[in-house]
């Protein structure tokens, strides 16, 4: 006799036990559902697919490169930029205005200037950054190298804008490269 | 007759047993019951909690999937303008890269606004949009013309706008010289 009220308050212990258990289960069921529902609601407005600013980012570069290249330099003789350059990195023989300025220095500005209407005036303020390879200055540094808005190589940025000008009949090839940071 | 009055009060304690243990099966049915009842109406709360949120969901994807097919269709037209036949410049009969002619654009901008069939014909391509190309670099004398409005429809008095710029080159076939210049597209539509 006292062995089964034993067992039975055994049993009701086992059945609390496990409604309990049950309960447990359903909390975190639950707990980890509406988890799940705030990170799907967050993620998707967090993931903005925005076709202007891809477009942008991927594009803008790309274009402003391949059109400055044929852009006559102002007071530069009706030479154009990548005229300038060319001669630059050769044997810099051309100097433009009367004050006789370098083509290094000439293309710089005018390079300059075209960043400067392009992306740094009101409404369309973008951070990027304009670069050159094989093309130094009389110091020896490199002679354009343009950065905006604190837009480094690390910082993340779209597609590399690049146009490259051979050197004919000298060896080598200058590049001009642009980066829009996002 | 003891006996008997024993066997009585034994069948009484007996009956009282099985009643009060039915009782217990009750209770505990009740209890399961209780149970499914609160599970049921958890998983009904969260069906129609999970119904809102995915219409809300869906609402607002449709809504953005008709601005991004706005924004791609600006863009794609933008796209196009540069690439123009009827604006690029030749040498030599070969198309030049990234650059329009400055009087194959002004000749143009004169044909659409003062030709009613050559409008409609870029209206079928332009739809409601503004597309003006602006000459940046060198600086201008002043008189000269630097900014020409190629066509421009608006779709009404307060559309919403993407605008896109275009960097491109514009060469002046007259003087020999080439700029610096914008194709800047202002794409109109309905938020």
């Amino acid at each position: 006799m006292v062995k089964y009220t034993e067992e039975k308050k055994r049993s009701r212990r086992n059945c609390k036990l496990g409604q309990i258990e049950t309960f447990g289960l359903a909390f975190i069921v639950i707990l980890i559902s509406v988890g799940f529902f705030m990170f799907v609601s967050f993620k998707s407005k967090q993931v903005v697919d925005n076709p202007q600013q891809e477009y942008s980012d991927d594009k803008l570069p790309e274009d402003f490169v391949l059109s400055i290249l044929k852009v006559t330099v102002d007071d530069c003789d009706k030479f154009n930029v990548k005229e300038l350059i060319v001669d630059c990195a050769r044997g810099r023989k051309i100097t433009c205005g009367y004050a006789g300025v370098s083509s290094c220095e000439a293309v710089n500005k005018s390079i300059n200037i075209m960043l400067n209407k392009t992306f740094m005036t009101a409404g369309n303020v973008r951070r990027f950054r304009f670069y050159s390879e094989n093309l130094y200055d009389s110091n020896g540094d490199t002679l354009i190298n343009v950065t905006y808005l604190n837009c480094t190589p690390k910082s993340r940025q779209g597609r590399t804008g690049e146009a490259t000008i051979p050197l004919y009949p000298s060896d080598g090839d200058v590049y001009l490269k642009m980066n829009i940071c996002h | 007759m003891e006996k008997h009055i024993e066997s009585e009060k034994e069948v009484k304690s007996n009956k009282n047993k099985t009643y009060k243990s039915r009782n217990r099966e009750y209770n505990r049915g009740q209890i399961q019951l209780g149970e499914t009842t609160a599970v049921v109406i958890i998983i009904i709360i969260m069906l129609v909690l999970g119904i809102v949120f995915w219409n809300k969901m869906s609402g607002s994807n449709i809504i953005d999937i008709k601005l991004k097919s706005q924004q791609l269709q600006t863009i794609e037209m933008a796209n196009s303008i540069s690439e123009l036949t009827e604006l690029k410049c030749t040498d030599l009969g070969i198309d030049q890269v990234k650059c329009l002619d400055w009087y194959k654009i002004r000749a143009m901008s004169d044909m659409i606004s003062k030709d009613n069939k050559t409008f409609m014909f870029y209206n079928d391509y332009f739809k409601n949009s503004k597309i003006s190309i602006v000459k940046v670099y060198p600086e201008i004398a002043d008189g000269d013309i630097n900014n020409v409005t190629l066509y421009d429809v608006k779709l009404n008095n307060n559309p919403k706008s993407l605008l896109i710029p275009i960097p491109i080159c514009i060469c002046n076939t007259v003087d020999k010289t080439t700029s610096y210049g914008m194709i800047i597209v202002e794409g109109y539509y309905n938020g």
